[in-house]
C-alpha cells in the first residue's frame, strides 16, 4: 500500500483518537466506580441489576414490615403477661373466697379487689400503641367496652367486643411469608366467637365472669364461687393459647429479621458485583492504557517528522 | 538535419521540464487540501522528422496532466463511508433516548419501587394520614416521570426532524454545486483546470454520499449522474431537488417518490422510526412502548385499588376506590390511538384525596384495614388478576407480565439495541477508516516523491539548457569564427 504524508497523519490520528477513547472509558470507570455508566455499556449486567434493585427494594421494605411486627408482637405478648398475672390473682383470690372462711370485710376487700382486676383487664385490653388500639382487630378501638360502665352488683354486665379472628392483621415478612401481628380482645377474652354479634356479646366472657364472680364473692356463695374457678381455668387458657400464638409469630418474625439480614447482605453484594467496577483491575488497565498512549504520541513524532527535505541541501 | 531544429528539440524538453516542475509546485502546494488528488504529467515523443539519414527525433510533448484517481478506492469509501454515517447516526440518537429514560438511577423503575414501598407502609400504618401522603406523592413521581420521558422522548424526535430537514436542505445546495462543477466541466474540456474540477466534484460527491448515501452511476452518453437508491439527484447540468416531510421522510420532486435514503439522512430516519413501530430500536417504538406500560401501570394499579374500599368518617360512608391514575388516552379505549397520549397525560387522579386512597379490603374494614394496600403492593411481584380471576395471566393484556418485568424490559431492549447500533456503528467506522486510509494513501501527495521528482526535472531543465548552449556554441563557431581566414 502506498503511504503519503496525508495517510500518515490521518492513520496515526485514527490511533490516537481510538487509544484516547479507550483511555477515557477506563478512567470514567475508575472516577464512578462503576463498570458500566449506562444500560447500553451492558446490557446484560444492567438487566441484572434492576432485577436486584427490585429485590433490594422488596427485601428493606419486607425488614421494615417485620421490624413493625415485632414491635407489635412485642408489646401485644407483655400485655398479654400482663393480663394472664391479672387472671392468676383473681383465680388466688377466688380460692381464697371459696374456703368461706372469710368474715364480710374480707369477701367485700376480696370483691373489690375482683373488681379492679376486671377493670385493669379491660385498660389492657385497650392498649393503645403507637395511637393505634392493639387489640382492636381493624378498628380503632377500643376493643372492650362495659355497659353499664360501672355495673352494681344487680346490674347484668354486657360487653362489647371490636374486632374478632376475621381481623388479621397481616405483615409480609418474606418473598412468600406473612405472619399475623395481632390477637383481638375478642379471641383472648370471649368463651365461644360462634356468639359475637356485630361486636356484641352477652354470652360468656372473662369479663362478664368476673363481674359475676365479685357478685358472689359479696353475697358469700361458696358454691357459685367454686364453680368459677374452673371458668377462670378456663379463661386463663385463652389466654395462654394467644399467648402461644403470639409467641410463635414472634419467633417467626425474628427469624425472617435474621434471614432477611443475611440475604439483604447476599443482594447487595451481588448488585455492587453486577455494578461496581473492581478497582485494582481498571487501575492496572488504566496505567496500561497510559502507556499505550504515551507511546503512540512517541511513534507518532518520530514518523511525522522526518522528509527528504531535511537531508537534501 | 539542421542545427536549428535541435535547438526547437531541446526547447520542448525545456518546456516539459517546466511543466513538470509547475506540476510537482502544484502537488507539493496541496498536500493539505482535502479531496486533491496528485496530479502527474504524461509525456511523448513528438513524431520524427523524415531526413536524408532516417528519422531524427523532434524532442518531447506534453499529452496529458492526468489525476492518479482511482474509481474503485472511491467507491468503497462511499460505500463504507455512508454505512458508517448512518450506522453512527442511528446510535447516537438512541444514546441520547437511552440518557432521556434515566435508568437505573433516576428512571422509572426506582420511582415505581418506591410506589411499592409507599403501598407496604401504607398496609403497615392505614390510619397514619402521613404514610397516605406518601402513596400519593409517590404516585405523582411515577406519573411525572412518565411525562418527562415522553416529553424528553418527544423532544429529541422534534430535534431529529430538524436535522433531517436541515440535512435535506444541505443535499440540495450540494447538488446544485455538482451541477455547476459539472457545466464548468463541460465547458473546459480537457485541459488544465479539469483535474482540479474533478477533485471537487468528487469532493462533493464524497460529502454528499456521507449524507444521503448517494452514488455515481454510469451513464451511456459520459455524462455525470448522481443517484440515491435509483433515482436521479443530478445529471449533468440538471438537478432534482429532495423536500423533507413532516413526518422525517424526503420526497423527490420529480418523481414524487419517497427517497430511500443512507447516510446520516438514513440513520436519522431510522431513529426516528414510523408512528407504529415496535421494539427499542426507534424514537416512535420507544414511545409506543412508553405508553402501553403507563397504559399498563394506570390499569393494573386502577384495577386493583377499585377493589377495595376507603374508610367512611363521621361524613361520608365507606366507598369503593376509584382511579388513582388517570391518563388523556385511558378512557379512549375504542379509538386506535387510544395509547398514544397515556404516558404524556399519566396523572394521579384529579382532585384524589389522601382519605380516597382504598386501604381496606372489605367495606367494614375499618381504619387498621390495609389488607388492599398490601394487595396492591403485591402487584410488584404478581400482576394484577380480579377477585374472580377474569383478567388472569392469559387474558390480560399484559400477557401475566409484572410492571416491574415490562419496565425491565423496556430498559434492556433499549439497552440492548443502544449498544448493537453502537458496536455496528464502530465496525462500519473502522471499516471507513481503513478504506479512507487506503484511498489518501493511493490519491495523497508524497512530499518525498515529489522532492526526488522536482530534483529529476531540474536536472532535466538543466541537461536542456546545456543543450541549447552547446548547440548555440556550435552554431557561434559556423557563423562567426568560419571563413574568417586571413582576417
Amino acid at each position: 500500500m502506498r503511504v503519503t504524508q496525508d495517510s500518515l497523519v490521518q492513520s496515526t490520528l485514527n490511533r490516537l483518537q481510538t487509544r484516547l477513547n479507550e483511555h477515557q472509558d477506563v478512567s470514567t470507570k475508575v472516577s464512578t466506580g462503576k463498570a458500566w455508566q449506562v444500560p447500553s455499556d451492558d446490557p446484560a449486567r444492567a438487566n441484572q441489576s434492576l432485577v436486584l434493585r427490585a429485590d433490594e427494594h422488596a427485601r428493606t421494605q419486607q425488614q421494615r414490615n417485620a421490624q413493625d411486627a415485632e414491635s407489635r408482637l412485642e408489646i401485644t405478648d407483655s400485655t398479654l403477661q400482663s393480663m394472664n398475672d391479672r387472671l392468676h390473682r383473681a383465680r388466688d383470690l377466688a380460692v381464697q373466697a371459696a374456703k368461706g372462711t372469710s368474715d364480710e370485710s374480707e369477701r367485700t376487700a376480696i370483691a373489690d379487689e375482683i373488681d379492679e382486676i376486671r377493670e385493669e383487664l379491660k385498660s389492657l385490653a385497650n392498649t393503645r400503641h403507637a395511637g393505634k388500639a392493639l387489640f382492636a382487630g381493624y378498628t380503632d378501638g377500643p376493643a372492650v367496652a362495659f355497659s353499664p360502665e360501672d355495673p352494681e352488683d344487680d346490674d347484668e354486665l354486657e360487653v362489647a367486643f371490636k374486632g374478632d379472628d376475621g381481623h388479621q392483621i397481616d405483615r409480609k415478612i418474606g418473598p412468600n411469608e406473612t405472619v399475623r401481628s395481632n390477637v383481638t380482645a375478642a379471641e383472648v377474652f370471649a368463651a365461644d366467637l360462634d356468639d359475637l354479634d356485630d361486636g356484641e356479646l352477652n354470652a360468656e366472657n372473662t369479663f362478664s365472669m368476673l363481674h359475676d364472680l365479685a357478685v358472689d364473692v359479696r353475697a358469700g356463695d361458696v358454691d357459685k364461687v367454686s364453680d368459677a374457678i374452673g371458668d377462670i381455668d378456663d379463661a386463663q387458657d385463652r389466654l395462654q393459647s394467644a399467648q402461644s400464638s403470639v409467641g410463635v409469630a414472634h419467633s417467626r418474625v425474628l427469624s425472617a429479621l435474621d434471614r432477611s439480614e443475611r440475604d439483604l447482605l447476599a443482594v447487595q453484594k451481588e448488585r455492587s458485583d453486577v455494578e461496581d467496577v473492581n478497582l485494582a483491575e481498571a487501575i492496572m488497565e488504566l496505567q496500561t492504557q497510559e502507556v499505550a498512549f504515551e507511546s503512540t504520541l512517541g511513534s507518532m513524532a518520530r514518523v511525522l517528522q522526518p522528509s527528504l527535505m531535511d537531508f537534501i541541501r | 538535419m539542421s542545427n536549428i531544429s535541435g535547438l526547437h528539440t531541446a526547447a520542448t524538453g525545456l518546456k516539459t521540464a517546466q511543466t513538470r516542475m509547475d506540476t510537482a509546485a502544484h502537488n507539493i502546494s496541496n498536500v493539505g487540501t482535502d479531496g486533491y488528488t496528485r496530479q502527474r504529467v504524461e509525456t511523448a515523443a513528438l513524431s520524427p522528422q523524415q531526413t536524408v539519414n532516417g528519422p531524427v527525433g523532434r524532442g518531447v510533448e506534453v499529452t496529458d496532466i492526468g489525476r492518479l484517481r482511482d474509481a474503485f478506492l472511491d467507491e468503497r469509501v462511499r460505500t463504507t463511508g455512508a454505512g458508517a454515517e448512518q450506522a453512527t447516526a442511528h446510535a447516537d440518537v438512541l444514546e441520547r433516548a437511552e440518557r432521556v429514560m434515566g435508568e437505573p438511577d433516576d428512571g422509572i423503575t426506582e420511582a415505581m419501587a418506591t410506589l411499592w414501598d409507599a403501598f407496604e407502609d401504607l398496609a403497615n400504618d392505614p390510619s397514619e394520614p402521613a404514610t397516605r401522603e406518601q402513596v400519593l406523592g409517590a404516585l405523582d413521581d411515577v406519573a411525572r416521570r412518565f411525562n418527562t420521558a415522553d416529553r424528553d422522548l418527544d423532544a429529541l424526535a422534534e430535534d431529529v426532524t430538524r436535522q433531517i430537514r436541515e440535512h435535506v436542505d444541505e443535499v440540495n445546495g450540494l447538488t446544485a454545486q455538482i451541477a455547476e462543477v459539472n457545466e464548468q466541466i463541460d465547458q473546459t474540456g480537457a485541459g488544465r483546470a479539469y483535474p482540479d474540477l474533478a477533485d471537487r466534484r468528487d469532493h462533493l460527491v464524497d460529502e454528499l454520499s456521507e449524507l444521503i448515501g448517494a452514488r455515481v452511476a454510469d451513464t451511456d452518453d459520459g455524462s455525470h449522474r448522481v443517484t440515491v437508491g435509483g433515482l436521479t439527484l443530478v445529471e449533468g447540468s440538471r438537478v432534482n431537488a429532495l423536500e423533507a416531510e413532516e413526518d422525517g421522510s424526503i420526497e423527490h420532486q420529480a418523481s414524487g417518490q419517497e427517497v430511500p435514503a443512507g447516510g446520516r439522512l438514513g440513520g436519522l430516519q431510522a431513529a426516528l422510526g414510523h408512528e407504529d413501530d415496535e421494539g427499542y430500536a426507534s424514537l416512535h417504538a420507544l414511545r409506543n412502548g412508553l405508553d402501553g406500560l403507563a397504559d399498563e401501570v394506570a390499569d393494573q394499579l386502577n384495577g386493583q385499588h377499585e377493589q377495595g374500599y376507603t374508610v367512611g368518617d363521621g361524613e361520608s360512608d365507606p366507598s369503593q376506590g376509584d382511579d388513582l391514575l388517570q391518563g388523556a388516552g385511558a378512557d379512549a379505549d375504542n379509538g386506535g390511538a387510544a395509547g398514544l397520549a397515556v404516558a404524556a397525560g399519566l396523572a394521579v387522579a384529579e382532585g384524589l384525596q389522601p382519605s380516597d386512597i382504598a386501604a381496606a379490603k372489605g367495606e367494614e374494614g375499618g381504619p387498621q384495614d390495609g389488607r388492599n394496600a398490601q394487595a396492591l403492593a403485591d402487584l410488584r411481584d404478581a400482576p394484577f388478576t380480579t377477585d374472580n380471576g377474569e383478567e388472569n395471566s392469559e387474558e390480560s393484556e399484559s400477557g401475566g407480565e409484572t410492571i416491574d418485568r415490562q419496565l425491565r424490559e423496556l430498559v434492556g431492549g433499549l439497552a440492548s439495541s443502544v449498544s448493537g447500533q453502537r458496536r455496528t456503528a464502530d465496525n462500519q467506522a473502522s471499516q471507513a477508516a481503513i478504506a479512507d486510509e487506503a484511498r489518501r494513501g493511493e490519491h495523497g501527495v508524497s512530499i518525498d516523491e515529489e522532492m526526488v521528482d522536482l530534483m529529476t526535472h531540474q536536472r532535466a531543465f538543466e541537461a536542456a539548457s546545456r543543450v541549447t548552449s552547446t548547440i548555440d556554441e556550435a552554431l557561434d563557431v559556423l557563423i562567426n569564427r568560419t571563413g574568417v581566414v586571413g582576417r
